[in-house]
């Protein structure tokens, strides 16, 4: 077994999962945007001043934020697909838009939960690094927050903050069990790889043999071949001798000597 | 090679974590920025040169809690929700909620026809709804965003001023709820600067000189 052979198959089975997790998130970064359009549509279509209306800024950030998040990785997914650039990209991404979906459902705490969500998906990759990059998005998110807009923090009740800091740790004890999940995977992953290498040299070894058996039956079978051409020859020859011998009875006036 | 396919990827991705970041705190500064109070009043406004009549002229006799609402906006929603969550947990107190209606060239039955009155008679049946035609109370009340929420005592003195929503459309706990819940618990709470209001305007820029004139 070469350890060339089950890297090879092991960064194969790897690519084939990034791909298709890409692939999955194309789609889910398309769905969520609209998603967001439609939770925008209903919850707050309009703003108004006094009598007068006009589109909601929810309606307009979900529809150019969102539109926003998700280009970039959906150019990349289709540019670039399996890159770890793009999965990183993705996961800033992804985050971004759990944070519109916060934004557009007023800041509901049950939306947050698309924040988890968002995190197990990722972990599909069964790449570390980007549930790292997700967990920064939310991080910088919450920073940026408090920065901006101190009043999101300060305007609450001390209660409220150290709920936000419960959520971060919910957040913590979910990627750690993650990250511990994508290396599990990945080490799953080069075990089967190397055992589908043990399989595939133990079944070239096989077939080497086979090959050999086909070989040295092939060439028996050409011998016997050649044999039986010659036997067959003699025979005709000894027919063509007693064809012979009875033409000469005949010519003497004898009956012929050989049944032919 | 390497370094410059990095640095073909780092530029556009930089440029569009940029555009989000930028595009983000627009989205949130609309959020997070709360809307006008109107004049500053410290009781319950006397003035009698308003041409209007109603329950909101004389001073309450006893605690008074009044709600401006606009009965369109989205952010009422969440208004309504922790309105009617914390006068259900703390009942004793009147309430007065001024809806906005146009002064007029609207259709009023329209206007009035909103699922957060209904939310509030159903599960406050004592409340008083009042049609604030053009937010003329919005504007003598000095509560000039939708959302706004006015606690009297019985002797007319302002007990609080302020919204009860942690941002447009917030359901969370905030400072304005939990000053409100304290003070119709009948606990005392220290005066204080008025929480922000989110919410709808509910007088236009426009009118705001014309009704000042008036005054």
């Amino acid at each position: 077994m070469s350890a060339a052979h089950a890297e090879k198959i092991f960064r194969s089975h790897l690519t084939t999962i990034e791909r298709r997790t890409d692939r999955m998130f194309f789609w889910l970064l398309i769905g969520q945007w609209l998603f967001a359009i439609g939770i925008a549509l209903v919850w707050s279509p309009r703003t108004w001043i006094a009598q007068y209306w006009s589109v909601n800024q929810h309606v307009i950030a979900a529809t150019v934020l969102g539109g926003l998040f998700a280009a970039y990785p959906l150019y990349l997914i289709i540019r670039k697909p399996g890159a770890p650039y793009t999965r990183h990209m993705i996961a800033i991404g992804q985050m971004l838009q759990s944070a519109l979906l916060v934004h557009v459902t007023g800041g509901r705490i049950e939306t947050h939960f698309h924040v988890f969500g968002s995190l197990a998906l990722l972990s599909f990759y069964r790449d570390w690094r980007v549930l790292l990059t997700g967990s920064a998005v939310v991080y910088v998110d919450h920073v940026l927050l408090g920065l901006w807009f101190p009043l999101s923090i300060y305007g609450v009740p001390a209660a409220t903050i150290w709920r936000a800091v419960e959520h971060a740790f919910w957040v913590v004890f979910e990627v750690v069990f993650l990250v511990m999940a994508c290396r599990t995977g990945i080490q799953e992953l080069r075990a089967i790889a190397e055992r589908e290498a043990a399989l595939r040299d133990s079944n070239q070894d096989l077939e080497g043999r086979v090959e050999e058996r086909t070989a040295a039956l092939q060439e028996k079978i050409t011998e016997l071949e050649l044999l039986n051409q010659v036997m067959m020859g003699r025979e005709e020859r000894i027919l063509e001798l007693k064809r012979e011998a009875n033409d000469l009875c005949k010519q003497v006036g004898t009956p012929p000597k050989y049944r032919v | 090679m390497v370094k410059l396919r990095l640095k073909s990827q780092a530029l556009p991705g930089t440029a569009w974590i940029a555009a989000c970041l930028v595009g983000t705190y627009l989205a949130m500064s609309y959020d997070f920025t709360p809307g006008k109070l109107g004049p500053q009043r410290t009781g319950w406004p006397m003035e009698t040169d308003y041409s209007y009549s109603g329950i909101l002229m004389e001073p309450p006799t006893k605690t008074t809690v009044l709600a401006f609402l606009h009965p369109r906006c989205a952010c009422t929603r969440a208004t309504v929700k922790q309105l009617v969550k914390t006068l259900e947990a703390h009942p004793g107190a009147d309430l007065i909620v001024p809806v906005f209606t146009p002064l007029a060239g609207a259709d009023q039955q329209a206007w009035e026809h909103s699922e957060y009155v209904k939310t509030i008679r159903a599960a406050i049946p004592n409340a008083t709804i009042i049609w604030d035609r053009g937010g003329i109370q919005a504007w003598r009340f000095g509560a000039l965003t939708s959302g706004t929420i006015l606690v009297y005592d019985g002797r007319g003195q302002e007990l609080f001023r302020g919204g009860i929503t942690d941002r447009r459309g917030g359901e969370r706990e905030n400072l304005g709820l939990e000053r409100l819940a304290r003070l119709l618990a009948g606990e005392q709470v220290a005066e204080a600067a008025p929480t922000p209001v989110f919410g709808c305007p509910l007088v236009a820029p426009a009118q705001q000189p014309k009704m000042e004139a008036e005054k």
